[in-house]
């Protein structure tokens, strides 16, 4: 049950970046090798304006999801945009994300430092004891805002024109096309919204593993597993995949040893691609002709 | 009127269409028939921007719409019906109709075109809640229709709406096609199904390897013994 109940903030932080591999996958087309880097540039704006500016944590989130969100559509549209453009091979899309990743990481570097920097959780760090359960404050904070920012991504999906337009994007790009819908737009706003949840993600994992510039490449990669997981471009999926991932690690790691954590999140990337490549969670679409 | 003047495109190197000119006279049903691989298709990518022309002009309400954005295209009043029906699966078939009034702003229109949409295809009413990808085939036809309708068009582009349909569901989809007519709609309908669209079209045009080779009303190019012999299969 400890283990079950450590297991679900990492998976909280997995499915936000799972999200947003696979809201940009679906829609743009395009696997984002900088997503864990935008984990990490909101895990540094929410630090610069929490812990050096003394901003309310609340505004420092919301302000943090905000940049990240603009830093994400300047992404989509100096690189990928030109790229479609010239019409260029998806291969050359991912390429030009993993340069993202890499400058993204090294800008980083010269502006914070090499150096972890702490990032002290904004409800304490003295856990709670429930019975035989103790439950640190910070974890009841990350499922909380993950499932908050969910809903709102599974409401903006579902009930605003962007949204909508969004899904019918990623469902059928052309038909899209002849509704009118500017792709151009759509795929600025999946990255946005991909970006934002990343730097939620930032923040909330913050306290917990301290901020530094290459967290991203980790928490990219889990978060990776996690969208493969529960089926590539699946936004239900994507979900289920990162609680998944975070169970799974957390009980494997309790039951077997901490230190085989990450090969068994890569043990499960490979299993499942061998296995059921379009993930544990896929849905059978049913299409007579 | 919509109008090509010596359009010429092409996929890669390859030519398809080699300065194709027709007209498509307002309020009236135009068919193109032709063989696969004609460039019929590719004339309907072409009006609605998805494929690039080199060279040519479309125009349409006095302005080219070889230069301007899909988007753009189909705020002027044209809206296509894909082949193979696209329609979106995952979302439901109101959501599929309400995605083809996208750019539209005029609630009380939209409304009314909604239930414009449900009493010329009935069968829709019933599935408002069923995601599009769980219809049947002519129910997905009936819907990319009606979704295309939502749009409020002038000029509506028809591909292949009888494909992979049983005689009876075709016979109804062109039923519903003259009735799209009789609103004052222009349509724009490529067809293999030579037979049924030369019955319903004002104006027809033969296509064959990206040139116009015959054209002439529906009902004298159905009685044309060239058309006759090689696509009525009479």
């Amino acid at each position: 049950m400890q283990y079950f109940l450590n297991g679900l903030p990492i998976g909280a932080i997995y499915a936000l970046v799972a999200l947003g591999y696979s809201l940009i996958y679906a829609s743009a087309g395009v696997l984002n090798w900088s997503q864990g880097d935008m984990v990490m540039l909101g895990a540094y704006i929410g630090y610069l304006l929490y812990r050096l500016l003394g901003i309310n944590f609340v505004v420092s989130l919301g302000v943090s999801m905000v940049a990240v969100a603009l830093i994400g559509m300047l992404v989509e549209r100096s690189v990928l945009r030109p790229l479609r453009k010239r019409q260029a091979p998806a291969i050359n899309m991912v390429i030009a994300t993993l340069g993202v990743a890499i400058i993204s990481r090294n800008i980083a570097l010269v502006i914070w430092g090499p150096d972890a920097q702490a990032f002290p959780s904004p409800v304490g760090s003295s856990s709670v004891q429930m019975g035989s359960l103790s439950i640190i404050p910070q974890d009841i904070l990350i499922v909380s805002v993950g499932l908050a920012v969910m809903l709102f991504l599974q409401y903006f999906l579902g009930y605003t024109r962007e949204g909508k337009a969004l899904r019918a994007v990623a469902q059928d790009r052309a038909a899209a096309i002849l509704m009118g819908v500017d792709v151009k737009n759509s795929d600025a706003l999946a990255f946005a919204v991909s970006s934002m949840m990343g730097a939620a993600a930032g923040i909330l994992i913050a306290p917990v593993f301290f901020v530094t510039f290459n967290m991203g490449s980790g928490i990219g990669l889990k978060g990776f597993v996690a969208a493969v997981v529960g089926g590539l471009g699946n936004i239900p999926g994507a979900i289920a995949g990162g609680f998944f991932l975070g169970l799974t690690e957390s009980m494997a790691g309790g039951k077997i040893s901490s230190g085989y954590r990450d090969v068994i999140a890569f043990v499960l990337l490979i299993l499942v691609l061998w296995l059921k490549p379009s993930g544990l969670f896929s849905r059978r679409i049913h299409q007579k002709v | 009127m919509l109008e090509l003047v010596e359009v010429v495109a092409r996929y890669g190197e390859t030519e398809v269409l080699h300065g194709i000119s027709f007209t498509v006279p307002p309020g009236r049903i135009t068919t193109l028939i032709g063989a696969n691989g004609a460039g019929k298709t590719t004339i309907l990518r072409c009006i609605t921007g998805l494929l690039a022309v080199s060279r040519g002009k479309i125009m349409w309400k006095g302005k080219d719409l070889t230069v301007m954005p899909s988007k753009e295209i189909v705020r002027s009043g044209v809206t296509m019906v894909p082949e193979g029906r696209h329609v979106f699966p995952r979302m439901t078939v109101r959501e599929n109709l309400e995605m083809g009034a996208y750019l539209r702003r005029d609630k009380m229109g939209i409304e009314q075109d909604f239930e414009w949409a449900l009493s010329l295809f009935p069968a829709l009413k019933s599935r408002l809640k069923q995601t599009a990808g769980t219809l049947s085939g002519g129910e997905q036809q009936m819907l990319a229709m009606g979704r295309a309708l939502m749009a409020a068009p002038e000029l509506l582009l028809l591909d292949e709406p009888s494909m992979g349909l049983s005689p009876l569901l075709v016979e109804e989809v062109f039923s519903v096609i003259e009735r799209i007519r009789e609103m004052g709609k222009t349509i724009l309908l490529v067809e293999q199904n030579a037979v049924m669209s030369l019955s319903i079209a004002d104006q027809a045009y033969v296509l064959e390897l990206g040139a116009v080779v015959l054209s002439g009303t529906g009902e004298s190019l159905l009685h044309n013994p060239e058309v006759e012999a090689a696509y009525l299969g009479v």
